[in-house]
């Protein structure tokens, strides 16, 4: 009876932590409202429709950190002519190094910017690459931009 | 004998715009409105204008001479005298109407062309004709362009003296393929309009030596009411004659210009990354997919 009643307790625990592993774990600021929360990506937005997507892509090459920030900093700016404005090291809620990268472009004649934060957690068969995207139009985003860091930080792997 | 309605008047002549008599046509038609009841008939065009009238027919043996003299004309002694509905001028004329023509002077012709150029470079030949024109005293009137397609087309303004000499020089800018060039000549219609005008304000003025005679609220009521009438239509021709004499003074030139070359910038070809990933973050993707 003793021996059941670890073995449903132990299931629970594994089910439990299995459940919370499959969500990403990442709480956006208060003025966002959380609209997905699935296994691999987030989406939260304001009223005004600033956007906040978190997700997780799988990166089987094991590219690393520098050298995906270095990719992405080039595709942004050469291929899509995006200004980029700084770029800069940080770290999430575990201490885990990452790299924020902000620019700004025109889409339908507004000025909008981003900030996005890479951050690249190892896998026993392949990498995790967690991509925080943050864009609003210029007013906006520097109204929440202290806020978004702020989450970022906090973020667990 | 021709009878032609020019605002408030009626022009009567024969053939030429010389020996062209005014009548009220207001107080004509509304003969018997008492106080209002004027007329003009058989008086000449006085002022600049009579200068153009005159004609050596004018000197004629037999000729009626003009009635009076308009301005020295007592008010009320015009209306005193209905006027009749149809001109009481002189003797009729045997032969048929002429074309009426304004007395010898310059004539007063638009100028307006259009001509396609194909040039070498687009953006550099608008540019070069644009300080051309501004060295001719003229402007630029219009300008648009598509630098993807090689075309533009320039609208000039140039003094009307200069017209001519400006469509020439296109042919430095390149090959000119299509030229067109229209002159309107406006001599008569600005005569008319000149005419029209002085008839108008002299009508004005009359009625307003009427309004200072007028006792009763009703005569005043309908002078007033004829003079804002009068003045609305002074207004309406000073400005037809202000388009006119601008038109006149300055012609008008479209210029097109295109050229074969190959456009001088293509716009960057976005090359997608070698990373899926990548291609899947953006301000654009977040925007469209969010």
């Amino acid at each position: 009876m003793r021996i059941q009643r670890r073995s449903i307790a132990t299931l629970v625990f594994s089910l439990l932590a299995v459940s919370s592993a499959s969500c990403i774990s990442f709480d956006p600021p208060k003025s966002f409202l959380v609209t997905w929360r699935g296994a691999a990506d987030l989406k939260a937005i304001t009223p005004d429709e600033s956007k906040l997507w978190v997700r997780n892509f799988p990166d089987v090459d094991r590219g690393g950190l520098s050298f995906w920030v270095e990719a992405l900093k080039r595709d942004f700016v050469d291929n899509r002519g995006y200004v980029l404005i700084s770029d800069a090291a940080i770290k999430d809620g575990a201490g885990t190094a990452g790299h924020e990268v902000l620019v700004e472009s025109t889409v339908g004649g507004r000025p909008m910017r981003e900030l996005l934060c890479v951050f690249v957690y190892g896998g026993l068969f392949e990498d995790n690459i967690r991509v925080v995207e943050f864009v609003a139009d210029k007013t906006a985003f520097d109204r929440e931009l202290t806020s978004v860091r702020t989450s970022v930080s906090a973020m667990r792997p | 004998m021709r009878q032609r309605h020019a605002g408030n008047a009626v022009v009567v002549g024969e053939g030429s715009s010389e020996e062209s008599t005014i009548i009220d046509a207001t107080s004509s038609a509304e003969g018997s409105r008492g106080f209002l009841d004027f007329a003009f008939s058989d008086m000449r065009v006085e002022g600049k204008l009579a200068k153009r009238s005159e004609s050596p027919r004018d000197s004629m043996p037999g000729r009626s001479a003009p009635m009076g003299n308009f301005a020295g004309s007592p008010p009320m002694a015009a209306a005193d005298s209905p006027a009749p509905l149809t001109p009481a001028v002189g003797p009729p004329a045997p032969k048929p109407a002429e074309t009426p023509t304004p007395a010898a002077g310059p004539r007063l012709v638009i100028y307006r062309g259009d001509a396609t150029v194909l040039v070498a470079a687009v953006e550099e030949s608008v540019k070069k004709l644009s300080t051309r024109v501004a060295e001719l005293t003229g402007y630029v009137e219009n300008q648009n362009g598509n630098a993807g397609e090689n075309r533009a087309s320039v609208t000039l303004r140039v003094p009307a003296e200069r017209f001519h000499s400006l469509v020439e020089e296109l042919g430095t800018y390149g090959q000119v393929t299509q030229k067109n060039i229209s002159a309107t000549d406006v001599t008569k219609q600005v005569f008319d309009v000149e005419l029209r005008l002085e008839t108008a304000e002299r009508s004005r003025q009359r009625l307003l030596d009427l309004l200072k005679l007028a006792t009763k609220m009703e005569e005043i009521l309908k002078i007033e009411a004829e003079v804002r009438r009068l003045t609305d239509e002074i207004e309406g021709m000073k400005g037809e004659l202000r388009f006119l004499r601008d038109q006149v003074a300055f012609s008008t030139l479209t210029v097109n210009f295109y050229s074969n070359a190959p456009p001088p910038t293509s716009p960057p070809h976005r090359t997608s990354s070698r990373f899926g990933w990548i291609n899947d973050v953006g301000i654009d993707q977040v925007e469209q997919t969010f």
